[in-house]
């Protein structure tokens, strides 16, 4: 490479901006309706191997079966699992910084089934696993059939 | 080949422009419950029955990294080896065959599943090109295709009357078709009157945007033989890549494709293509490919694909039909493009290509093409 | 009955945070000469070229024809497996199938990612299922391996000490290494130090973000005879996958419906076909897939290398050292390096370059026969690859 060259590093910088129209399908689309219209959160259940799986889905991966019932899960559960995240990152939804710190939790519901969801409470120092949480939906008209029509989990006392 | 490979069994959902009921794997999981049961296989993990397969989809067209799992979840890939191919159907056909000829499995499930509907698809195609030179540009798939169009007819004088009468000859032959998304009733002045999009090329020569999926099970001949009375061999396989940037070639030519079936025919042992093979099904995704996609397959001479057309030998009852099931310019996605030419092919082996049955075809050959005018060819030879 | 399968050549860049010297071609090239002259063979002798990456961290389609000038595959075959992390190594075993099969008889494999070129956080997050929990801001990859911390040390009595500990190796190695990226000198204080990122995870405890590429080329037994004296034996190889609709409970710590994990699957089937009963004796030194910290610990458990909540002790006595008897992770693992694409594909690199005893400075101790080298995938897959100097 001849000296003449000088490697200025040209950078191109882009913004992409590609939208998608992602079907839910009969599964995930029959959960959100759930979601939204009723405040009825689901799982549905294997019927060779039992696991109760939320979201819903058309098969059970370990089993290879068509998943079977749809069994309501209640709105309250015990927290088995939780991580407060304090560093901010980039949401692939809006292209812009999440707010933190916010705290992601796993909850197993009274219904049998596990969801992965956000807890109210954003300080690590005032959560325990094992505590008891609740569902708060947002208000009817907020609801858009979305995983987020429920807002959070907050602590309960029992 | 050290072992003859043979298609056992193949479904294709219809394809249709757009799914919207369904997501991507309660798609695929039709076919995949379909072709398991044609086959009386179940998913084990005791060395029994059926534990490997190759998927094919992709992280754009399914609008998520790691999408391989819309397939591997229903195509068994839970605590066994199911491996994404993501160059296209045809590619992950060849990997399974490889799979098979190693030794390492006996049985193996080959899948491809796309919903273009859910995307934008010059957007993505977009991204096809690199981010220094070429996107810059606002190029797609399509743009670039009319680049080569007008290199192509150029060239060689094809007409656009002969492009035309591709898409007359394949949209009618859909009709033949139970899985076809579009066929039509078309004249040529139907087609050169419609609408241009990127000229020279008029909507009614572009393969339209369409969802779908192809499952298919190959096994080694043993194993074949025991799973059906009808195997397809395989008995050529090869792909090849162009040089990347559109200027380094000339689209008027496609040594890639040339290069893939040379290596094919020789596996193969075909000598006179022309002669020899007695049904092709080509991935066309713009009319004038069919016409330089039987160039560099051999079936004619460098230029003279418009007189191929124009000869009609590629119609559905003469001597070498092309396309009989419609082609991809009656609608099939991407991804699934390829799997499905070969399924096509496989059927015409098996005599079960209904209303679309080439008679006494005994020996097929199915290609497949990706990337910006064709840069990756693929071909396979099929023989009852 | 396969044909059997030999390592002839390595190659790999540096890695580096960012690379605006060179753009991904002319990286992906680096690693392709550097492969190329490592097995004496020119580009010509080349049957089959591979390329991979995860395309989203550039924003690029269909690279496999992108940069065909540069990984050499014009006029030549190829394609491309993208399994999420364990793509750089389902790259290794794609290019086995190719050459076991007969089809071809010397394959170039190649993978590479440059993600500075990109925005690694969004593009990890659109793993999760874009119809259910894609919008749930929950996501995270840190969260992942935080819980998986949070319940390794639940469950063995690890303490963070012993996860820095495991920091410090990697940064000793890494300084020992020219490939890697991250050559820093470390003590516990500064890992224990850095800032939280998602408790109990720091952002000592997790892998950097770089730029790189590796290359490998495979031979067939009757050609590796020409090429070279010193081949790398593909023993044997293994892919587990695992379900996984969304992103959901099942990928975090703990799983609802608990079974062994993938690498415990794969591990076993492969020790059992291969004889070995003790892989911390029998296997000489392992290069594994830990994104963090806490995850080398877990995954030299259930990759049986010793007892469930025995990894911390030994990283405690200092047996994984380069001088250790469990060497682990002697390049500075994925810690030290994490351009996703070929990270799984450099633990098999080093893995092999361990073997032929070429690692220079960072070479283990005591004498290589076996190596074996993991690959992790975002939804709890494994890859297992097994080599040898003998046959």
């Amino acid at each position: 490479m001849s000296k003449e060259m000088a490697p200025e590093h040209i950078t191109i910088r882009t913004q992409m901006r590609i939208p998608y129209a992602y079907s839910a399908g009969l599964y995930v689309g029959r959960f959100l309706q759930e979601l939204r219209d009723n405040e009825k959160i689901y799982a549905n259940k294997c019927p060779k191997c039992g696991r109760l799986l939320l979201p819903p889905r058309i098969m059970c991966g370990r089993c290879s079966v068509r998943m079977g019932e749809w069994i309501e899960q209640g709105h309250k559960g015990t927290l088995v699992s939780f991580g407060v995240t304090i560093e901010p990152q980039v949401d692939v939804t809006t292209g812009e910084n999440k707010k933190v710190p916010f705290t992601t939790a796993g909850i197993q519901l009274d219904g049998g089934a596990a969801i992965l969801h956000l807890l109210e409470e954003t300080d690590a120092s005032k959560l325990r696993l094992g505590m008891r949480v609740e569902a708060v939906f947002k208000p009817r008209e907020e609801r858009q059939g979305l995983i987020t029509d429920i807002l959070h989990f907050k602590v309960v006392e029992e | 080949m050290t072992e003859r490979i043979g298609i056992v069994a193949t479904v294709q959902t219809k394809y249709e422009e757009s799914k919207p009921r369904l997501h991507p794997s309660e798609l695929l999981c039709e076919v995949v419950e379909e072709v398991m049961s044609e086959t009386g296989l179940t998913f084990t993990r005791d060395g029994t029955g059926l534990e490997d397969s190759v998927t094919c989809c992709s992280d754009h067209w399914d609008g998520q990294i790691g999408s391989s799992k819309n397939a591997q979840d229903v195509a068994g890939g839970d605590l066994r080896e199911s491996d994404n191919v993501s160059t296209g159907g045809a590619n992950a056909f060849f990997l399974a065959v490889a799979r098979l000829l190693s030794g390492s499995c006996d049985t193996i499930l080959v899948t491809a599943h796309c919903k273009e509907s859910q995307g934008q698809v010059g957007l993505i195609e977009n991204m096809g090109f690199d981010p220094i030179y070429h996107r810059m540009l606002g190029l797609d798939f399509l743009s670039a295709a009319a680049l080569q169009a007008n290199r192509y007819m150029h060239k060689y004088a094809i007409t656009s009357e002969q492009c035309a009468k591709v898409v007359v000859k394949n949209r009618g032959n859909a009709k033949n078709n139970p899985f076809s998304q579009a066929p039509l009733d078309l004249t040529v002045d139907d087609v050169l009157n419609s609408p241009v999009l990127a000229f020279p090329l008029k909507v009614l020569e572009v393969k339209p945007v369409s969802d779908g999926a192809c499952a298919m099970i190959l096994a080694t001949e043993s194993r074949a033989k025991k799973l059906t009375d009808k195997p397809v061999w395989v008995k050529g396989i090869a792909n090849c890549y162009d040089s990347y940037y559109l200027g380094d070639r000339d689209l008027a030519d496609c040594a890639a494709l040339t290069n893939a079936a040379h290596r094919a025919y020789r596996m193969a042992e075909i000598t006179n293509p022309r002669k020899e093979i007695d049904v092709v099904e080509l991935s066309e995704y713009y009319s004038y490919q069919e016409l330089l996609w039987l160039e560099g397959l051999g079936f004619c001479n460098k230029g003279e694909g418009g007189k191929l057309i124009d000869s009609g030998v590629t119609g559905m009852d003469r001597e070498l039909p092309v396309n009989p099931s419609g082609g991809l310019l009656s609608g099939v996605p991407t991804m699934v493009d390829g799997l499905s030419r070969i399924a096509e092919a496989a059927l015409q082996l098996k005599g079960e290509g209904g209303a679309r049955q080439i008679s006494g075809a005994r020996t097929a050959l199915a290609h497949s093409v990706m990337g910006v005018a064709g840069q990756m060819h693929f071909a396979t030879i099929l023989e009852k | 009955m396969a044909r059997r399968v030999a390592i002839v050549g390595i190659g790999q860049t540096p890695h580096k945070s960012r690379m605006p010297e060179l753009d991904a071609g002319e990286m992906i090239n680096v690693a392709v000469r550097a492969a190329l002259e490592d097995a004496q063979l020119s580009i010509r002798e080349i049957d089959q070229v591979l390329l991979s990456n995860m395309e989203h961290f550039e924003g690029n389609y269909f690279v496999e024809g992108m940069f065909s000038d540069s990984v050499g595959s014009y006029l030549k075959p190829g394609l491309k497996t993208q399994v999420m992390g364990t793509t750089g190594a389902s790259m290794v075993t794609t290019a086995w199938y190719f050459v076991a099969s007969g089809l071809f008889d010397t394959v170039l494999t190649v993978t590479y990612q440059k993600q500075h070129e990109g925005q690694s956080g969004p593009v990890l997050q659109s793993a999760a299922e874009p119809s259910y929990d894609r919008v749930l801001t929950g996501h995270s990859a840190m969260y992942i391996f935080a819980s998986l911390a949070q319940h390794y040390m639940a469950e063995t009595g690890c303490r963070p000490e012993h996860a820095a500990m495991v920091r410090v190796k990697a940064a000793d190695n890494g300084r020992r290494n020219p490939f890697a990226h991250l050559k820093l000198e470390l003590t516990v204080e500064d890992v224990l130090n850095s800032r939280v990122l998602v408790w109990p995870l720091r952002l000592l405890d997790i892998c950097p973000t770089s730029a790189g590429a590796c290359a490998l080329v495979l031979a067939s037994e009757e050609r590796v005879r020409k090429i070279t004296n010193k081949p790398v034996w593909i023993r044997d190889h293994i892919a587990v996958h695992q379900e996984g609709f969304t992103l959901s409970v099942m990928h975090y710590y703990p799983d609802p419906f608990p079974r062994e994990t993938t690498r415990e699957v794969a591990s076993k089937k492969l020790y059992a076909r291969n004889g070995i009963t003790d892989p911390a004796k029998e296997i000489d030194v392992f290069e594994i897939y830990e994104p963090s910290t806490y995850g080398e610990l877990q995954y030299m458990e259930d990759l049986g290398i010793c007892g469930k909540g025995e990894a911390w002790k030994l990283v405690e006595k200092g047996a994984t050292t380069l001088e250790g008897e469990v060497p682990m992770n002697p390049s500075g693992g994925v810690l030290s390096a994490n351009a996703i694409g070929d990270c799984a594909m450099v633990r098999v690199a080093e893995a092999a370059l361990q073997v032929r005893g070429d690692a220079g400075e960072h070479q283990i101790a005591r004498k290589v026969n076996t190596a074996m080298a993991h690959g992790f995938g975002g939804r709890g897959y494994t890859t297992l690859h097994l080599l040898s100097k003998t046959l």
